[in-house]
């Protein structure tokens, strides 16, 4: 099965700090990885650097045979649009607006309507029990509503691969049990791909697969091929 | 204060040494307008000051009260403190040159400004632009109207370095039976400025100018508010207190403040000569007159850098800043609908003013009553802004179709006040234009002397007569009409005359031989010796001759002569000058004037008089506006580069930032420029009714404010769009974490 995202020799460096040292890793589609590590080790990079928000050094990110780290600003903007969603710890709403406009956004800069993107955005607070919520501002939910408000929003576009920066990384025990609970549960429903750092080993449990960032490079067991 | 805690809270990164630059840049910017400002206020009241002189009068010798004096054409009988003076305005090519006529003995005690002795019959000065100009023409078209020239005008006695001025001495006698002669005893005349209503005008002038200084001083002041704010946060979370804290900023914004505004007052003293240069009603100014004193830049510093500092320490004070950073969000209060009644007032009371004096009512001090409530609209004006910007948000808001919309439109929603604040300074500068431009339609709309069949030629010179005591020598007035007629470029010589009898029909007409009217060709003209012609043909009106009651031009009085040019402006300055040192025609001391020059005179209003002055304040505060918007919309890009590159994460493409940027700019500009440009209007139509008692209204505003309102608005979109060219850098997705 040819994976959905394919990273060969990612390398990457900040000033005379190697954050990334030659990754290689395929993820399949519709595949839950954990990603995990001490900090420092280049988990976030990785995961920037597959996502497009950064582009590497020295090696390739190849996502459903586009070759992400050989496009431009624009084209990478249009991808992140279509095929990934973003999820992080905290202070990723947009602070102005509610949170059924918050999910909308998306949708909007995809060309939809706003009235239908509304419909969407409700149906999405609908599954999400979140429904009294959607007039609220980002600075008048708790934590666990802010960040199921934020997978909504990943999710609504319905993206091919969703990536997770510790969702839950500021929440309490139960909140974080929630939340992780809801944002699995759709990612299964749409088959979507989930990359998801973590330094939980309960949260991490969750994933089909793990993997072990040290020092910039993948842990012994993670490489290629080996899944 | 430990000092190595101040400086790794004030300069410890590059970004933090970019934001000073900018304050420091922001401020000495702001200072130097200021001072130039201020010096500019300064130097036109010492222009008035010098020139007041001009406006000296006193007793008029005709129909005035002068028997107790006994003035004779005996300069004798002036005695050593008084002389008899006529002032006119006279004209060359198109400008217009103060001329003042002056009788007095050569042991005379009075003095004019700028003149060490009065001249003699004969002799003349005159202000170096003059003696210029006089050295650059043929002597027939300027120089032989005045005589000798003895000496030059000091820059004491004039305006000016431009200013054509001129004193000519003259004889009693030669003056005695003038109605424009005045007896003085004393030059010193009132300044135009001493006038209240003027006071009032130029200090809500001074402070719509001055507005967007202090709002460019405090906008540059708050830059990269939350960057700074993080950077405390961390000397908190270590262990200095709010005060401390506070303390720190203010320090930091005052040390900046104070670079800034000596860098201000540097600029303002290199700036000042150039500055100089800019033609104001009377022309350019004498370098010193921008001069500002030393004691006012020290004031204007020290302000400038108490008042940064204040502002610095209470913004931190306010943002709560704790160990884990901005405690708590402050968010803006809403603004209530409560803020439409200072403007509602202030329309109210121009609208009741103008009613009362429409209906005839008693009211005391129109113009005062105006000018509050001119001054309670403009600050209305400010008062309402945010709500007025609060509702241009919801509606984008509600109404958006995009996500720059949308994101927009929430925005203003939640920060109206912080919005509208940084588009303020054009708002204002709008709204002034619009008032000033609605005034000025008036004069406008009178300004160009119409041209056509049937109407007086606009180069034809019409010189008025007097009647003298002594009655022409018909031979001596022969050989003046010759002389007059011979100049190159005359094409005739008209004699006009009115009516000797109190009644009949031809009272208040101009008559003339029925050939002198073929002449002039103004249209068919009735077959009788002499024809009557309507008297404001002279202004303008279509010439309409009717046979008149008079049989017999030779036993009526002269009263007016038309010079008939080719249209030449040498032509018409060689027929003025003959004019004016004939000796039989001059006995009214009127120069003569053509229609152009009329028109001209009627210009001479005070909103006409100072439009060069109000254009060009509102052309400064424009920019200062712009230049503000510029800041505040790279500040608050600075203070939400998180939230811009998160956008960019989700996929927004950078044109899709700045149009965001834009909207947020444009949509309180336009919803309130439009405001303002409407309430400019209505305002200037209510000053104009209620001070002329609905003589006046106005019209449509002429080019020079279509071009200062397009200008005001692509200098804010050049200015945003100048601003948002840095948003691919601000938010560059590899310099911001997301965790």
């Amino acid at each position: 099965m040819t994976a959905l995202i394919q990273a060969r020799g990612l390398r990457k460096s900040f000033g005379t700090t190697d954050a990334l040292r030659g990754i290689d890793l395929d993820i399949h589609r519709g595949e839950v990885i954990a990603v995990m590590g001490p900090s420092g080790s280049g988990k976030s990079s990785l995961l920037h650097c597959l996502a497009g928000v950064l582009v590497p050094d020295g090696g390739t990110v190849i996502v459903d045979g586009i070759t992400v780290s050989a496009l431009n600003e624009a084209r990478r903007s249009a991808l992140r649009l279509t095929e990934f969603g973003f999820v992080f710890q905290f202070g990723q709403l947009l602070p102005d607006l509610t949170a059924v406009d918050n999910i909308t956004i998306p949708l909007l800069l995809g060309g939809m309507r706003r009235r239908q993107a509304l419909k969407e955005a409700h149906g999405w607070l609908d599954r999400l029990g979140l429904e009294t919520a959607a007039a609220k501002l980002p600075g008048e939910l708790s934590g666990g509503e802010a960040q199921r408000i934020a997978i909504a929003r990943a999710l609504v576009a319905h993206p091919s691969v969703l990536f997770a920066d510790e969702p839950t990384g500021s929440l309490d025990s139960l909140a974080a049990e929630n939340v992780l609970t809801a944002m699995l549960e759709l990612v299964r429903q749409a088959g979507t791909t989930l990359v998801m750092i973590t330094h939980d080993p309960r949260t991490a449990a969750y994933a089909d697969r793990e993997i072990i960032v040290r020092d910039g490079q993948l842990a012994a067991g993670d490489r290629v091929g080996i899944s | 204060m430990n000092p190595s805690i101040v400086r790794l809270a004030v300069i410890g990164s590059r970004a933090s040494w970019g934001r000073l630059l900018g304050i420091t840049a922001g401020v000495a910017v702001g200072v130097t307008l200021a001072l130039l400002l201020g010096g500019a206020y300064h130097g036109l009241d010492a222009r008035d000051e010098r020139s007041s002189w001009m406006s000296a009068s006193g007793d008029y010798v005709v129909g005035g009260d002068t028997s107790p004096r006994a003035v004779t054409g005996d300069p004798a009988s002036l005695g050593n403190e008084r002389v008899l003076l006529a002032s006119t305005t006279d004209r060359h090519e198109g400008t217009r040159i103060a001329r003042f006529d002056v009788a007095a003995p050569t042991t005379s005690n009075i003095t004019i400004p700028g003149i060490t002795d009065l001249p003699q019959s004969g002799e003349y000065y005159a202000s170096p632009a003059l003696i210029e100009r006089i050295a650059r023409v043929p002597a027939d078209e300027l120089g032989d109207r005045f005589g000798t020239l003895t000496g030059t005008i000091g820059d004491s006695g004039l305006a000016s370095p431009e200013s054509l001025v001129v004193v000519v001495g003259a004889t009693a006698s030669d003056l005695i039976e003038s109605p424009t002669t005045q007896i003085v005893t004393d030059f010193t005349g009132l300044p135009y400025r001493a006038n209240s209503s003027y006071q009032t005008v130029a200090i809500v002038g001074a402070i719509a100018v001055l507005f967007p200084v202090l709002l460019l001083v405090s906008i540059v002041t708050g830059l990269g508010a939350a960057a700074r704010q993080e950077r405390f946060a961390t000397l908190r979370l270590i262990g200095a207190t709010p005060r401390t804290v506070a303390a720190i900023a203010a320090l930091e914004t005052a040390a900046t403040s104070l670079v800034g505004a000596l860098l201000g007052v540097l600029m303002a003293a290199v700036l000042g000569p150039v500055a100089a240069l800019v033609a104001v009603d009377d022309g350019v100014f004498f370098a010193a007159d921008l001069a500002v004193t030393p004691l006012t830049a020290a004031m204007v510093v020290a302000m400038t850098v108490a008042a940064s500092a204040a502002t610095a320490g209470w913004r931190i004070r306010r943002a709560g800043i704790g160990p884990l950073g901005q405690t708590k969000q402050r968010p803006e209060k809403t603004p209530s609908m409560l803020r439409l009644l200072p403007l509602a007032g202030g329309l109210g009371m121009l609208i009741a003013t103008t009613l009362a004096v429409l209906a005839g009512l008693p009211v005391p001090r129109v113009g005062t009553l105006i000018i509050i409530g001119f001054t309670i609209t403009t600050m209305g004006l400010l008062v309402a802004g945010p709500y007025l910007t609060l509702i241009a948000g919801r509606i984008m808001a509600r109404r958006g179709r995009t996500a720059a919309g949308i994101i927009a439109g929430n925005r203003i929603r939640r920060t109206p006040v912080a919005t509208f604040r940084s588009v303020s300074g054009l708002v204002v500068a709008v709204f002034m234009v619009s008032v000033f431009a609605g005034a000025a339609t008036t004069a406008d709309r009178s300004a160009a002397p119409s041209v056509g069949p049937g109407l007086l030629a606009v180069s034809t010179l019409i010189q008025y007569l007097e009647p003298s005591s002594d009655a022409p020598d018909p031979a001596q007035t022969d050989a003046e009409y010759a002389r007059l007629a011979a100049i190159a470029g005359v094409t005739g010589v008209v004699t006009v005359y009115r009516s000797d009898s109190g009644d009949g029909p031809d009272v208040g007409r101009l008559l003339l031989s029925a050939d002198a009217a073929n002449g002039l060709g103004l249209g068919a003209v009735p077959s009788a010796a002499v024809v009557s012609v309507n008297s404001d043909v002279l202004t303008g009106a279509p010439a309409v001759f009717t046979p008149a009651e008079a049989t017999d031009v030779a036993k009526l009085t002269p009263r007016i002569l038309l010079l008939g040019t080719d249209g030449s402006t040498a032509a018409v300055e060689r027929a003025r000058t003959a004019l004016q040192s004939s000796t039989i025609f001059m006995t009214g001391w009127v120069p003569a004037g053509t229609r152009t020059d009329l028109a001209d005179d009627r210009l001479q209003s005070m909103a006409a008089s100072y439009a060069t002055l109000a254009y060009l304040g509102i052309g400064v505060a424009t920019l200062i506006a712009g230049l503000s918007l510029a800041i505040a919309t790279v500040s608050a890009m600075i203070d939400r580069r998180r939230m811009l590159a998160l956008l960019r994460l989700l996929g927004m493409n950078l044109a899709g930032l700045r149009r965001i940027i834009t909207l947020e700019a444009a949509a309180p500009l336009l919803a309130v420029m439009a405001l303002s440009v409407g309430l400019g209007f209505l305002v200037a139509n209510l000053i104009l009714v209620g001070l002329t008692n609905g003589g006046r209204s106005i019209g449509w505003p002429d080019l020079r404010y279509l071009g200062a309102l397009a200008a005001s608005a692509v200098l804010a979109l050049a200015a945003v769009a100048v601003a948002a060219s840095r948003l691919g850098k601000t938010t560059d997705l590899a310099a911001i974490r997301y965790e």
